[in-house]
């Protein structure tokens, strides 16, 4: 199975936020975003909400070889489990435990035995059952997604300690102050575009950060008119009105996106078919 | 780039400064004013109804529902049922609640200074079983959800009226409250504000994604959904359950029932409903 990079990986986990993200987000959360998602489209469509089994989900076919086990997979499979355990711990000590990680109760995972039994549970769950099947291979890889999903849900617990609404009159104070209105508008402005151009460059802009012809962010005015564009536009509508508040957070969107264009395109350089 | 995180970081202290000094009627407040603007000309009394107050097609399909045929009436039934039937000792839920079923549910959840915690009406419910030594209800559904049901009917047309005391512990648990339900989750990395405040109005697949103002309101419901799982078609279930239903959709580990992140969620986020009336059970999809 082909190694993934930890960036591809968290793509993976939180590819559904590809098309999921609050548009308002408070100035700390989106400092969250560094580790975290881009944006939320109205509607999603079928093909969006197919959630990817966090692509290490394993499939049937691959687990039918037979496995040949050694006491250096069982030591390997006996130290991932270690590994798993104490970062699904960590994430539970603050409330962070992902469902599929370890929970009893999930069927996320399905696994075909070399027997031809059909497994479903936890990560956790079915790599326990792998390496009593003496798929040790199978467990580790497991193991390793129970792991990363561990030691995401505790960054994640952690990065959302301080999380509050973005709405009201302490958030809009709040993001003002940061601001400085509009030197910080015209300063974030300036970066977001620079971001674009970078991502630009490497073909990997997405559709509604600038583009002219995207409709996606829709913004009420305070006369109760609607305005629709991509998150640039949009911004600079709000600023032009005054409102560098809301302009600024649109701008935060639109330079969290930029940024993750050019990630994207980056780490998809080699990108080729994955038949087998 | 350093100094624009440092920036962000400054900001997200003063926001959580900003946010310990906040009441919880402020915060409703700030709520309702959110979806008034965001929903023009929808009423703060209407989101009592839920996503259906966002969509009149879709509110009189609902309408016709619970004007003809509510399909939790025999539940409900059962509810006060149970709630009137006499414990082994010959008590009955009266002896814990009071003789006016009305008066119940309007006094839910609240702050118990004595435990220093969150109650709710179904841990109280269980909690009066277990003081008249009968066991507790099973669950989220069921039972417990009947009797919580029946005395929501009772209250109808009661205004919610949460109130966090001047208590640090009990500011201390809205404040929990507040802080789970805008914190992002599971591996979908998704709050409840993401879907019921953000994208509040939006589809997600075809469902129309709800204001939080007015959620609490009407629990306990009966989803379509809940029916068609159930053995015995039995769609009622609590808002934990609910809890419970969002936190395992965004792929999160769901917390214990009636736990003490729950109960502190149910705090914060029967708040913002404050003000509005109580029109409990409710039919949903």
């Amino acid at each position: 199975m082909m190694k993934q990079s930890k960036f591809m990986k968290s793509l993976l986990v939180t590819s559904p936020l590809l098309v999921l993200a609050a548009c308002s987000d408070s100035p700390q959360q989106s400092a969250d975003k560094a580790a975290a998602m881009p944006e939320k489209p109205a509607v999603m469509s079928s093909e969006q909400m197919a959630v990817p089994a966090v692509a290490q989900a394993p499939k049937a076919e691959e687990s039918k070889a037979e496995p040949s086990a050694t006491s250096a997979d069982k030591a390997a499979y006996d130290a991932a489990l270690a590994a798993a355990n104490e970062a699904v711990d960590k994430a539970a000590s603050v409330g962070g435990e992902w469902r599929d990680t370890r929970w009893k109760k999930s069927t996320f995972v399905k696994w075909t035995s070399p027997s031809g039994e059909t497994v479903k549970g936890s990560f956790m769950t079915v790599a326990a059952k792998a390496a009593e099947a003496g798929d040790y291979a199978k467990a580790v890889e497991l193991l390793e997604t129970a792991r990363f999903q561990g030691e995401m849900g505790y960054e994640q617990a952690m990065a959302q300690k301080q999380a509050g609404p973005v709405i009201g009159k302490s958030a809009s104070a709040a993001a003002a102050a940061v601001s400085g209105d509009k030197d910080g508008y015209e300063e974030l402005l300036k970066s977001t575009i620079a971001a674009a151009d970078k991502a630009a460059s490497v073909g990997g802009e997405w559709r509604d950060t600038r583009w002219k012809k995207s409709t996606f962010v829709k913004w009420v005015k305070p006369d109760g008119s609607t305005e629709k564009g991509s998150y640039v536009v949009i911004a600079e509508k709000a600023a032009a009105s005054g409102d560098y508040t809301k302009a600024i957070e649109l701008l935060e969107m639109a330079k969290f996106q930029a940024d993750m264009g050019y990630a994207q395109a980056m780490e998809q350089q080699n990108a080729g078919p994955k038949l087998n | 780039m350093r100094k624009y995180i440092s920036v962000l970081l400054a900001a997200s202290v003063s926001l959580a400064s900003s946010t310990i000094m906040a009441d919880n009627n402020a915060d409703a407040n700030d709520l309702k004013d959110y979806f008034i603007k965001k929903f023009p000309g929808v009423t703060t009394d209407s989101l009592v109804n839920g996503a259906y107050a966002l969509d009149e097609g879709l509110f009189m399909q609902w309408q016709d529902v619970e004007d003809n045929f509510p399909p939790y009436e025999d539940n409900l039934a059962k509810g006060e049922e149970l709630y009137n039937k006499p414990f082994a000792n010959g008590k009955t839920f009266a002896s814990c609640f009071g003789d006016d079923p009305s008066a119940v549910r309007v006094k839910y959840p609240h702050w118990d200074s004595e435990t220093q915690q969150v109650v709710t009406l179904e841990g109280d419910i269980n909690k009066c079983l277990t003081d008249n030594g009968e066991k507790p209800f099973k669950g989220k559904k069921g039972n417990l959800a009947y009797v919580s049901a029946y005395l929501a009917y009772q209250a109808r047309g009661q205004k919610i009226n949460v109130v966090v005391p001047d208590d640090p512990k009990a500011k201390e648990a809205y404040e929990m409250g507040k802080q789970f339900f805008y914190a992002k989750r599971g591996q979908l990395n998704l709050s409840c504000a993401d879907c019921h405040v953000y994208q509040a109005g939006m589809y997600v697949r075809a469902d129309l994604l709800s204001p939080t103002v007015g959620h609490t309101t009407h629990f306990p419901v009966w989803r379509r959904k809940w029916q068609l799982a159930d053995k015995n078609e039995d769609g009622f279930g609590t808002l934990q359950r609910r809890y419970d239903g969002c936190n395992k959709q965004v792929r999160a580990k769901p917390f214990k029932n009636q736990g003490e992140e729950y109960r502190n969620l149910e705090f914060f986020h029967a708040s913002m409903s404050n003000g509005l009336e109580i029109n409990g059970p409710g039919y949903r999809k």
